[in-house]
């Protein structure tokens, strides 16, 4: 694996990491979408330090490569996640969030 | 050789002269740096105070036109709470906002011995108003004259004097005893910078003022010997920065305030936090979504469908349905397509008051309470009507029984505020922290 596929979080101010807007212009600064188009494996370090992702940075960040992985597990094969086990849960929500229908006649 | 050996009275010319030269140079980098900073206030803030502008548009003018005055009296109402008397408080403040447009104000009397209820939501806005007013008078080089007397209730005295009127202007002859001071736990945090700019790998203000506000709830909880565990640490940062997120992305303004306050004297000590900010409100985001957008086609569905039971009328309008259908799941202005991630916060929100209020609801007469509101719309949570999640995982609450957002909600839960509009959207809380159960000295991390 090659260090441009990893995402460390102890280098970006935290520990808490909110805002869709940061979110998103994180993944342009770190060229999240040219990682999807080579389709190469992601490894993401979150430190224990970390007091939360919100839903609005993770899906900034992380949002369109779910939508194209189009499954849970197909997006977790590609960004290998390091981090505290209580945000584990939090960002499957994140995930599946992502990918449930915006119909609210559905 | 040297000038001071050849000619001292001439070397200590050129020396004073030097320093002179030095000092004015100084003198005019720090005047325009003065001239700078004002001119970038003037052009953030205006001549005169936009939020008091904002707040006096709130009740329409009274019919008869009322004298302008360089001295007003502001009396708060017996029920000065966005909580339980939403109207009467902000009817109160807008009058007091149109009486200070004056800008030959220069006398203000607070009169708080009529009241009998008071809450942080009321009190903030009267906080900022006070702020402005003060920052207004400042710049228009005016000293205004405060004054005023206390409410009777000792428990709104200790408001005042430490997160109200008197901490804002400063009174410190009238601060609280150490003694009380250390007995109350305030949070106090206003955004008025007007411009953004997003450095992706620094923490912005928003995400500095969520951990603080996190300690400071965790300051609260430790008064009853409890403490967040991380993961609802990491819960209430999520809900708060959603919020921030929410309110400086949607209402067009940066301007935003966040109070917490906890007086530990009270025989059930109540948790209050308060957020609002200015802007546009909830319904007037909608309302400004293009024909043909994909949000407005999702909400305009539930619009034809009241439209044809003939659900609306006067105490049930569009603005009203705008407001309810953006506290669904998935629900966004800025969501574009059925691909679009966003719409989350607002269901964060109310997962976090659920929580809140399952853990404190066992059989005590203090019940946890939220409430928002958004333009001229108020909506209420007490536990009664909860937010369901669907199979396919999209959360609705439509405060009916049958949970339909086809139906119309319940009206003591969802209406319009009489006579009155916020202009823009606050959120309150109060929970019971005495009868809390969560957060039971680092239990398995599902507090709050």
């Amino acid at each position: 694996m090659t260090t441009a596929n990893l995402i460390d979080f102890g280098r970006i101010e935290g520990p808490v990491y909110t805002g869709r807007d940061r979110g998103a212009s994180l993944r342009r600064d770190l060229d999240v979408d040219t990682m999807d188009s080579n389709n190469s494996p992601v490894e993401v370090r979150i430190p224990t330090s970390t007091y939360t992702i919100s839903s609005s940075f993770f899906l900034g960040l992380f949002g369109p490569s779910v939508v194209r992985a189009g499954t849970k597990e197909a997006f977790y094969r590609r960004f290998h996640f390091d981090s505290p086990e209580f945000l584990r849960e939090v960002m499957d929500g994140y995930v599946l969030r992502a990918l449930q229908s915006r119909n609210l006649f559905s | 050789m040297h000038l001071a050996k050849r000619n001292v009275p001439l070397f200590l010319r050129n020396k004073r002269a030097n320093k002179d030269a030095r000092w004015l140079r100084r003198q005019l980098k720090s005047l325009a740096r003065v001239q700078q900073s004002t001119q970038a206030l003037s052009a953030a803030f205006g001549r005169r105070s936009v939020i008091v502008r904002m707040v006096a548009g709130i009740a329409p003018p009274p019919t008869k036109s009322t004298k302008i005055k360089r001295r007003v009296g502001f009396t708060l109402p017996t029920g000065f709470s966005v909580m339980e008397a939403p109207e009467q408080a902000l009817a109160s403040l807008s009058h007091l906002a149109r009486a200070m447009a004056y800008e030959g104000l220069n006398d203000v009397y607070i009169d708080f011995s009529r009241l009998t209820q008071y809450d942080l939501g009321a009190n903030a806005l009267l906080d900022v108003l006070v702020d402005e007013l003060d920052t207004q008078a400042r710049r228009s080089k005016r000293v205004i004259r405060w004054r005023g007397n206390f409410p009777k209730d000792p428990a709104h005295v200790r408001f005042v004097r430490a997160l109200g009127v008197i901490k804002r202007l400063k009174v410190e002859h009238e601060y609280l005893s150490k003694g009380d001071e250390t007995r109350l736990l305030l949070f106090d945090e206003r955004c008025k910078h007007y411009v953004r700019a997003v450095r992706p790998r620094e923490a912005d203000r928003k995400t500095k003022v969520t951990v603080r506000f996190a300690d400071h709830i965790n300051k609260c909880l430790t008064t009853t010997g409890r403490t967040l565990t991380p993961a609802a640490r990491g819960r209430l940062c999520n809900y708060v920065g959603e919020i921030l997120d929410n309110v400086e992305e949607h209402s067009g303004m940066f301007d935003w305030s966040i109070q917490g306050y906890l007086d530990t004297q009270l025989a059930t000590p109540m948790c209050e936090i308060t957020i609002f900010n200015f802007g546009a409100s909830i319904a007037e985001t909608f309302e400004r979504l293009p024909e043909g957008h994909w949000t407005r086609d999702q909400i305009q569905t539930y619009m034809d469908l009241h439209t044809k039971k003939r659900l609306f009328g006067k105490t049930w309008r569009k603005e009203d349905l705008y407001t309810l259908l953006s506290l669904q799941g998935g629900v966004s202005t800025k969501n574009d397509s059925a691909d679009s991630t966003r719409g989350n916060g607002s269901g964060d929100l109310i997962e976090f008051f659920q929580r809140v209020h399952s853990e404190c609801s066992n059989g005590d007469s203090a019940q946890a309470r939220m409430i928002i509101l958004s333009g001229s719309t108020y909506i209420a949570f007490d536990g009664r009507y909860k937010m369901v999640t669907s199979d396919t995982g999209l959360r609705t609450i439509a405060f009916n029984e049958k949970n339909d957002l086809r139906e119309r909600p319940d009206p003591t839960y969802v209406r319009q505020l009489a006579g009155v509009s916020f202009p823009g959207t606050l959120i309150s809380v109060k929970f019971p922290l005495s009868t809390a159960k969560s957060t039971q000295a680092t239990s398995a991390g599902d507090a709050a």
